[in-house]
């Protein structure tokens, strides 16, 4: 048995109607697996959320077939629906908290919906707040918590009723880095420990590279690339995804280091950009060993995409074996570019 | 002269009474009727939770209707109805009838603002956890605008301690006639005097009652 999918969008289509007519999604086909982080990233305005959306039928779509589970969500009765809609678990970018509630009755909340008698409703709330780790903050109210704080609150919520899936509709946005990793570091630990489905949609990169197994990268209504993230990361087929990329690894030099390469004087100037494997070998040391150079490191950038590290240096020879040293180096995998001009 | 005078205090004490029932009775009858009309016209609203534009034209249009009839018209107007309602259409209990009348699609419209005000997203996100309307309702459109309806309920209470006083005018009793009848009529502004005052304190007191509750119900 392969892996099976858990959502599939099939030839989707949506359309706002109105003055301007506006195509939101265009032909999507997407499917997510069970079990995985799915990533969905794209600009303000690219249709990432309407596409999360038609998931649960908050947006209905206007042409084409949405599979959760197996169930064409379009053809469910109304009663149907709000029964499925249980079993997928949201958060939302500004956390819509009910601010009457206190942190306890919020997590209460979907089970009260449910109909899950109190004394169960009691002890499902402080196990959800152990693992959301607000157990002190039960009594508050959500107006008395930091953004984080408030997002644990909406995961905690999220999960009551056991849901399979978990869609965040930019989770992260309102929140500062630090935060940002800690709430997913909490996703992650809630995909692993429970097998839940995550569905992100995000525009930032790093939140992607941080914890999602594969991405789509959203365009215009139109899905214009999808893949495992260290491919797309690393080998991005269109501009957009390249756009994105740059705001996580810095391929370039930056215009300061540029500024002070270009007085240095003598030698050659080499920008090496390395991926993967070659990483674990001391190139450098072998470069300087076996060739009659010296080697001068200018400046350099190393980063990780799950166990994949990649990077990029940039480097300074002198010495009558440039070429020889070169050649070492593309033979060794890396990609190697003389730059005279920086 | 007055202040030792029985009789007067006497009189103000009932009119304060008679001013308090049908203040009460009223603002009692304006919300019961009020609410769920201010609900429906909220949901039936393009884009909300039951979007209905008919439902949403008519009743829109019977609430700004009965908002446009002056309070001292509709009491004039509506006797026939009044005596049918309570068996007579003179005195404190009749007043109570175009009082009601009157607040309805005032608190109606004032239900309506504070129902708006609940944040959109939480209405979706109930709807993401498969809330029905009624669940929507009654569990997060009424308890999230429960401290700004308080204040709704406040100002609808005040603004027909206002009325009640024009009520006074048609026999309906209370403080307003008692302005009139002892204050204007007889010349006595010592009279007319301290029944402001009264009305004052009342206004005061009712509203700083809402107020405290209102913002006891606030968690913002």
């Amino acid at each position: 048995m392969g892996v099976i999918f858990l959502i599939r969008f099939e030839n989707v289509t949506k359309i706002y109607k109105g003055e301007n007519e506006v195509v939101a999604l265009k032909n999507i086909d997407l499917t997510i697996n069970d079990g995985e982080i799915f990533g969905i990233i794209g600009l303000s305005g690219a249709g990432k959320s309407t596409l999360v959306r038609c998931i649960n039928l908050l947006e209905t779509p206007d042409e084409g077939r949405v599979l959760v589970d197996g169930v064409d969500m379009m053809n469910l009765t109304r009663r149907e629906l709000r029964q499925h809609r249980k079993s997928i678990g949201m958060i939302f970018q500004h956390f819509n908290l009910l601010s009457s509630r206190t942190v306890a009755e919020n997590v209460a909340f979907p089970l009260e919906l449910s109909g899950v008698p109190k004394r169960q409703r009691i002890k499902k709330v402080r196990d959800l707040l152990e693992l959301v780790g607000l157990s002190d903050k039960a009594r508050a109210y959500p107006s008395q918590l930091s953004g984080g704080q408030k997002q644990r609150v909406g995961i905690a919520r999220a999960l009551a009723n056991d849901q399979k899936i978990l869609l965040c509709d930019e989770a992260t946005s309102a929140l500062d880095p630090q935060t940002t990793m800690s709430i997913l570091e909490l996703l992650k630990k809630i995909n692993r420990e429970r097998g839940i489905t995550v569905v992100i949609i995000t525009h930032e990169m790093h939140v992607i590279k941080e914890i999602c197994d594969r991405v789509a990268v959203i365009e215009d209504g139109r899905i214009i690339e999808t893949g495992i993230v260290e491919d797309v990361l690393l080998n991005p087929t269109t501009e957009t995804a390249r756009t994105f990329l740059k705001t996580v690894i810095k391929s370039e030099v930056p215009p300061e280091v540029a500024a002070r390469l270009k007085e240095s004087n003598g030698g050659e100037l080499l920008q090496v950009t390395f991926l993967g494997g070659s990483t674990g070998e001391p190139i450098i040391n072998e470069v300087v060993k076996n060739f009659d150079v010296v080697v001068n490191i200018l400046y350099g950038n190393i980063d990780q995409i799950h166990d994949i590290t990649f990077g990029m240096l940039v480097l300074k020879l002198t010495g009558p074996q440039r070429k020889q040293a070169k050649a070492f180096l593309e033979e060794k995998g890396l990609k190697v570019k003389v730059i005279d001009d920086v | 002269m007055m202040f030792n005078n029985p009789m007067i205090w006497n009189a103000l004490k009932t009119a304060l009474l008679e001013t308090l029932y049908m203040v009460g009775v009223s603002t009692f009858f304006a919300v019961l009727f009020g609410l769920p009309l201010g609900i429906l016209l909220t949901i039936t609203s393009p884009g909300h939770i039951k979007p209905n534009k008919l439902i949403n034209t008519v009743l829109g249009a019977v609430v700004n209707l009965g908002r446009s009839i002056p309070f001292i018209i509709l009491m004039v107007a509506i006797i026939n109805f009044t005596r049918w309602l309570v068996g007579t259409s003179i005195g404190t209990t009749a007043a109570i009838v175009p009082l009601s009348i009157s607040a309805t699609p005032f608190f109606a419209r004032v239900t309506e603002q504070s129902l708006r005000e609940v944040d959109k997203g939480v209405i979706e996100a109930a709807e993401a956890m498969g809330a029905t309307t009624l669940q929507i309702i009654f569990k997060v459109l009424l308890p999230e605008a429960l401290s700004s309806l308080v204040l709704g309920v406040t100002i609808t209470a005040v603004n027909l301690i206002g009325y009640s006083a024009m009520a006074g005018a048609i026999g309906g009793g209370g403080l307003g006639d008692l302005a009139i009848r002892y204050g204007y009529q007889r010349f006595r502004p010592d009279i007319m005097i301290i029944t402001v005052i009264v009305l004052v304190i009342l206004v005061q007191g009712v509203q700083t009652v809402g107020s405290f509750i209102a913002n006891r119900l606030d968690h913002k």
